[in-house]
């Protein structure tokens, strides 16, 4: 917003604006409230628990977070959602940046039809492949495996990732390349020492994306592995928050909710001007 | 010449860059992108059970859709939320992305950073989240109707069939608007300052600058976010999966969750050749209504929305 209007609106605050601000702050508790409740409830005993939702802790419980980390597992969940996310995030820069380099930088017969041939999943939106993905990853003998989820997380967001890095690496001047050429670098060499570093700018973005997308992504991972020792931190919980009707522990499955949500909290707080301005259209997308 | 520099001229030729450089990004989508796109217009087609080899039965999976009440009860809902959550998410989203883009509020900055907080929370935290917040005795949401005055006792929220049809819609607002927000700040940003200001000699309200000139202007936007949430129709299910799997007795069924059952449920029978025919039956029923969609808006818009 341009300062000059701020100012000239300054002067203007009258009633009319004392309700949307009271409207807007009623809405952020909205907002909040659940996540406050989330955490101090996580920091009760479970006999506070039982007192009701607004008995707040009268010594903080931090040992529930123990409890969670090495007991309910989630310390374990976390390694396997680091390994995950880490290989996954890896893969599809690998692939992405490589491929789209070539796309963006050299001319060659068949170019555009490959393009094409990757962007065009874009038009057939909407079509189920949750069985058929399914059938496709037991065939390959990837189900039950964290290499298995890496491969197929690194393979299904190309089409986006691939949208985003051509277009940023066609803006970017071919001279700069030649220039390595005459001083005697390989197409590798350049791609490494060229290609790469201009480009870190939109592979950072495609990554914020990628974590997100990865971090909270349920379905797959909830069809895909079997096994309670490789799940990620989001079936993890989901299978906790199950088990916990036997078990009755309550305050230290909030514990694990507020652990699954730190890493969003970090991310979102160093790249929050990213997310905010930079992912419009992932926003539309998802 | 030897062999190994003869090698290293191959290894550095740019022909080999090329097809070496195109090889994982071709192989990897080709693997598990397009083939499972491929495979959805076989398998709906056969009995399967993921075990023995799948048999042709040519229609009869959609012989059987057409006579299954559950899969269209579960369209009613997948609807019935559009209907209700859609038009939620896209009117507070409006009006406080007017508020936040418009008015010179000191808190506007951290309200932005506020709200779109639940919209990168995994589903999953929110759904477990709001699963315990409905708890009728210890939940949230009880004790905050309590404290405003209204008493429903010890109401279990997604015990109810029907109080639980619409407890969902909570979840799925307080998830979803923030993301329409992001769209119509931008879209708001890019209105041009002068429009507002000749209104303002005029004498407009807010409520008039919002509907008479935002809107007008940014309606290309929203038409784009129409056109995606209707996509989106038959889109997300893991909020109902983990909160209610929908139940009580289907009331909150979804095609989503029945499909997830019938192929992987514990009910189910692992008869993947029936759920990947729902599959490709919603997949009829969005191209449907996206060719509709297209026809309401121009051609070159609807390419552009979908890069």
């Amino acid at each position: 917003m341009s300062r000059n209007n701020s100012e000239g609106m300054v002067r203007r605050l009258d009633a009319g604006d004392m309700a949307l601000r009271t409207l807007l702050g009623l809405w952020a508790l909205v907002i909040i409230l659940p996540l406050i409740w989330v955490f101090y409830t996580s920091l009760k005993t479970n006999q506070e628990f039982f007192m009701g939702a607004w008995q707040l802790p009268k010594i903080p419980q931090w040992n529930n977070y123990y409890r969670a980390w090495s007991q309910l597992g989630i310390g374990k969940s976390f390694f396997n959602t680091v390994i995950l996310l880490a290989g996954a995030m890896i893969l599809n820069t690998f692939i992405v940046s490589l491929g789209c380099y070539t796309l963006a930088r050299f001319d060659f017969k068949g170019r555009n039809i490959i393009y094409w041939y990757i962007i065009g999943s874009y038009f057939i939106t909407g079509l189920n492949t949750m069985v058929t993905g399914y059938i496709l990853m037991r065939q390959l003998g990837l189900l039950n495996s964290l290499f298995g989820l890496i491969v197929n997380y690194g393979a299904t967001s190309i089409v986006f990732n691939t949208l985003i890095v051509t277009a940023f690496m066609k803006g970017q001047p071919r001279e700069l390349d030649e220039a390595a050429y005459i001083d005697g670098a390989s197409y590798w060499q350049t791609f490494w020492h060229v290609g790469l570093p201009l480009a870190r700018p939109v592979l950072l973005t495609i990554n914020v994306f990628n974590f997100m997308n990865y971090y909270n992504n349920f379905i797959k991972p909830l069809l895909y592995i079997r096994d309670p020792d490789k799940y990620p931190l989001s079936v993890a919980i989901y299978s906790m928050s199950q088990a916990m009707t036997y078990r009755a522990d309550w305050v230290t499955l909030f514990a694990g909710f507020v652990i699954m949500m730190i890493p969003t909290i970090i991310v979102y707080s160093i790249f929050q001007n990213y997310i905010t301005q930079n992912l419009n259209v992932g926003a539309l997308k998802g | 010449m030897n062999i190994a520099s003869k090698t290293r001229r191959f290894f550095n030729s740019r022909a080999f860059f090329i097809v070496a450089s195109l090889a994982p990004i071709l192989f990897f989508y080709t693997l598990f992108s397009v083939v499972p796109k491929i495979t959805a217009f076989y398998y709906p087609f056969t009995e399967y059970d993921g075990i023995s080899q799948p048999i042709w039965i040519g229609l009869r999976n959609f012989m059987t859709i057409a006579k299954d009440a559950d899969l269209w009860s579960a369209m009613k809902n997948n609807l019935f939320y559009w209907a209700i959550a859609t038009p939620i998410n896209f009117f507070a989203a409006l009006i406080v992305s007017f508020i936040l883009v418009k008015k010179p509020y000191r808190e506007n900055n951290f309200y932005r950073i506020l709200y779109y907080f639940p919209a990168i929370l995994p589903s999953v935290i929110t759904a477990l989240m709001w699963q315990f917040a409905f708890h009728g005795r210890y939940g949230i949401f009880n004790a905050l109707l309590n404290t405003i005055g209204v008493n429903v006792g010890e109401f279990y929220w997604l015990t109810d069939a029907i109080a639980a049809k619409w407890a969902m819609i909570v979840p799925m607002v307080w998830g979803g608007w923030a993301g329409n927000m992001l769209i119509f700040m931008g879209a708001i940003q890019a209105v041009p300052e002068s429009l507002y200001e000749s209104a303002e000699l005029d004498g407009a309200t807010d409520a008039q600058k919002l509907f008479l000139i935002t809107v007008p202007v940014i309606w290309e936007t929203m038409k784009t976010m129409i056109f995606f949430s209707i996509i989106g129709l038959f889109g997300a299910f893991e909020l109902i999966l983990v909160m209610t799997n929908g139940g009580p007795a289907g009331a909150t069924e979804v095609v989503g969750t029945y499909m997830y059952k019938i192929a992987f449920g514990a009910e189910g029978v692992a008869a993947f050749g029936y759920a990947a025919a729902i599959g490709l039956i919603l997949f009829a029923i969005l191209s449907c209504i996206s060719i509709i969609a297209f026809r309401f808006m121009d051609r070159g818009e609807a390419i552009e929305m979908a890069g």
